[in-house]
């Protein structure tokens, strides 16, 4: 039988927004039981942040807040009151990981240690828990731009563009996935914790696809150059008859210029067509606009040609290779309803990912805090009355 | 010397480009041993011949071009590699020698090719049961587009992601750099270490199936959540975004001299207008709130435009983030190689290889505080460690090997 391959791994989830929340999604769909600590005034921001159906804000029906936060757990508390402090503590001597997304400086990381020493406590900050910028204010774009992305994205004679999406924020909590799984690899045979410093500026910074080492073997900077690859043409994007194409000529220009059969391109060899990369679109543009985007893309595959429809996110539930791989999922919600949710970003042979759903705002007050640390109901209404839950 | 989180764990790649060797960098950062498999063939590093495009010291490709390229140098230090012929038996007898002393098999070859070297996951299972072996491919193992072929770019376009990355008033763009082929690869070291964690209470090896497309839909939820709650698809925003920030990219002094600002709520647009000595257009009825500031963005760029071209990118983002206020200048490639917050945080470290000279790297991607990891060894030379790998490790002798290159089954050189 296939089990959960996560179980029986205990995760606090003081993240807000999306850093800390994909990186305890990604903890929670594959089996951990993550316990989601919210605001007692509002819960995580993300919840205020769009979409919503009908564009009617509603904290329990944000696509993002829904999307993010699957088979965790809520429970509301103010761990920053004198009350919820010690509610924090007795949460984290029963944890296994914390995850926080907190300005440096916050959270008293020391005295979590001395408290568990086997904790795992991953903290994601822009710009890192040390160093002169520490203090500095971020953001998505602020972040995309200091990494060096920007300045590598968007047209040569236009203002540097942002990959669109938080995906800065998307980045630093897969990145704090993996640092948090190494850390319980270590803890596993050692029986120790320990402190992850993520700075969201640093993993971007660390996918620059060669460009630090590049301009350190030759002072060479490369240019931003809209859809187009830096070595080959064409691998870019041109319009064709109902949308955009990605085309490429891959490693083998030859059958691509057979694939294509326009005489004018056929001449051009890689090199030249590298260089003449204005001419050769020229010449593809109308080849490209007489034909759909779904008959280039099938066509130019049966010759093993690396081209790729440009999609959007409505045409994605429909794709038949997502579909044959069931990769979309429907999940019910009590206040959002029936929607299809992202799936497993990798299949396991013998483990289980979880579909499952968002939870509402303290839904999960009474089992943990009766069930786990052994409050009466009494005692949840006064903390609720002193407004620490 | 410190001790490093992974110490002990043995992955044999054979993986090529970009998605597979981010993640055996990752591991191998945080002590893996990681062992490259390379053909005199196709080694994924380009042969004897310069590569067009491909960045050396000084823009010097030398006799030994394979060695001696930025993007492979990057991608795989702490890394070990031996040239090894899979299209053999004898190569794949050796290859099945590894998989018994090894932990993980990870692998970015197009779904049929394993299969068809004899070396599909059903068979390493026969040979260790507890093997993990790791398959990232393009659009998945199974499935109609199963044999499709694709690069991370074409990836990005099928993922809806291309589709909003662009300027509000153009076509669809895409990121500069290699998005979907990183975001595979943070996921596949994030699966394998799940999967090591799964052994270890059940003893068990298993099969990752990881697919570059759906390994970076995930990253783009919201937009699908949107769909299905309200049937519509998001637009090109360029650097607005779908946030609820007001946030730009304003140019500044400087040839191709930009800068990053965001702003939150009306406590920050209150110390940014301070911050700019409150200029006259600040106090306009039209900029007042939130939601009159997205209404008349343009108008609002263009003013702020005409204090930033005033400065330097660093210049302004330091009067703005005195004030508190999101802001950071576009660096480049060279200016990141003298950031002083990243040289003060130790993110670069200097690397010595020896073919290649010594510069600056990109260090460990995170801080682990007991267990930091650092780069130990640059990127290895092609088939440096077949000493090390099929000597120490596998127990064969120096006649035995010398047999072996003899007969095309081990590499020495890249062939052409």
């Amino acid at each position: 039988m296939k089990d959960c391959p996560l179980s029986g791994l205990r995760v606090l989830d003081l993240g807000r927004y999306v850093s800390g929340p994909y990186c305890t999604k990604l903890l929670a769909d594959f089996g951990a039981e993550v316990i989601k600590i919210e605001s007692p005034n509002g819960g995580d921001i993300s919840r205020r942040c769009g979409p919503f159906p009908g564009d009617a804000p509603d904290p329990e029906k944000s696509g993002l807040f829904l999307h993010l936060n699957t088979n965790k757990k809520s429970i509301t508390l103010d761990w920053q009151s004198e009350a919820g402090v010690e509610i924090l503590q007795k949460l984290i001597l029963q944890a296994d990981v914390l995850v926080e997304n907190y300005d440096p400086g916050v959270l008293d990381c020391p005295s979590l240690h001395e408290l568990n020493p086997s904790l795992v406590l991953a903290s994601i900050s822009y710009f890192g828990q040390d160093g002169p910028y520490r203090d500095y204010k971020g953001a998505d774009i602020v972040a995309q731009a200091l990494s060096g992305i920007m300045k590598l994205t968007g047209l040569p004679d236009r203002e540097p563009l942002k990959i669109a999406g938080p995906q800065a924020e998307y980045q630093a909590g897969l990145n704090a996935a993996v640092a948090t799984m190494t850390a319980l690899y270590f803890r596993d045979e050692t029986g120790l914790g320990q402190r992850i410093d993520v700075s969201v500026i640093e993993v971007l910074t660390s996918i620059l696809e060669g460009a630090l080492l590049s301009y350190s073997y030759d002072r060479a900077l490369r240019k931003r150059d809209g859809a187009r690859h830096r070595m080959l043409h064409p691998s870019t994007i041109l319009p064709c008859k109902n949308g955009y194409v990605h085309i490429d000529a891959g490693a083998d220009w030859e059958t691509f210029a057979r694939f294509l059969e326009i005489p004018d391109v056929v001449g051009y060899g890689p090199e030249e067509a590298r260089r003449k990369a204005d001419e050769v679109d020229a010449h593809l543009i109308p080849w490209l606009a007489s034909r759909e985007a779904e008959e280039i893309f099938h066509r130019a595959q049966e010759w093993r040609l690396p081209f790729a429809m440009v999609l959007g996110a409505d045409q994605l539930p429909a794709d038949p290779q997502l579909r044959a791989r069931a990769f979309f999922v429907d999940t019910d919600h009590p206040i959002a309803g029936r929607l299809a949710y992202p799936g497993a970003p990798f299949k396991m042979s013998e483990s289980t990912w979880r579909a499952g759903r968002a939870p509402l705002l303290g839904e999960h007050n009474q089992e943990i805090y009766c069930g786990l640390l052994g409050y009466t109901t009494q005692d949840l209404r006064q903390l609720k009355d002193m407004g620490v839950i | 010397m410190t001790e490093l989180p992974l110490e002990g764990l043995r992955i044999i790649s054979l993986s090529q480009v970009y998605a597979g060797p981010y993640a055996g960098k990752l591991l191998a950062d945080m002590g893996a041993e990681v062992i490259k498999i390379e053909s005199a063939v196709r080694s994924g590093r380009g042969g004897r011949q310069p590569q067009p495009g491909a960045v050396y010291p000084d823009g010097q490709p030398g006799e030994t071009p394979y060695n001696r390229s930025a993007y492979y140098n990057e991608l795989n230090r702490n890394k070990y590699a031996v040239g090894l012929n899979l299209s053999g038996e004898q190569g794949r007898e050796i290859f099945r020698k590894l998989v018994r002393i090894s932990d993980v098999v990870l692998e970015n070859f197009s779904p049929r090719v394993m299969a068809n070297f004899g070396l599909d996951y059903p068979t390493l299972k026969q040979i260790k049961p507890e093997i993990i072996m790791v398959s990232i491919s393009a659009y998945g193992q199974t499935g109609p587009y199963r044999d499709y072929v694709s690069f991370g770019r074409g990836i990005e376009a099928m993922s809806g992601l291309s589709q909003v990355t662009g300027y509000e008033d153009g076509q669809p763009l895409g990121p500069g750099i290699a998005y979907a082929d990183a975001t595979a690869g943070l996921h596949a070291a994030f699966a394998t270490l799940v999967a090591l964690r799964c052994r270890r209470r059940t003893g068990k090896g298993q099969h990752i199936d990881l697919s570059l497309r759906e390994s970076l839909i995930p990253l783009l939820g919201e937009h699908l959540l949107d769909y299905s709650m309200n049937g519509r698809s998001p637009q090109r925003r360029g650097n607005r975004d779908s946030s609820a920030m007001f946030q730009g990219c304003y140019h500044c002094r400087g040839d191709d001299a930009w800068i990053a600002i965001a702003i939150c709520d009306d406590g920050e647009w209150r110390a940014f207008c301070h911050a700019l000595d409150n200029p006259p257009w600040t106090t306009e009825e039209r900029f007042a709130t939130s939601s009159r500031r997205q209404q008349n963005q343009r108008d609002l760029d263009r003013n702020i435009e005409r204090w930033t071209t005033g400065h330097q990118p660093d210049q302004a983002m330091c009067i703005l983030q005195q004030a508190g206020i999101r802001a950071g200048a576009v660096r480049s490639a060279d200016e990141l190689t003298r950031d002083p917050h990243l040289w003060e945080r130790g993110f670069f470290e200097m690397v010595t290889h020896p073919e290649a000279g010594t510069h600056a790297h990109p260090g460990i991607s995170w801080k682990l505080s007991r267990t930091p990891g650092r780069i130990r060894m640059p990127a290895p030379c092609f088939a440096e460690h077949n000493d090390y790998v099929f000597g120490e490790l596998l127990g064969m002798s120096k006649e035995e090997l010398a047999k072996l290159a003899e007969e095309g089954v081990i590499a020495r050189l890249p062939l052409q």
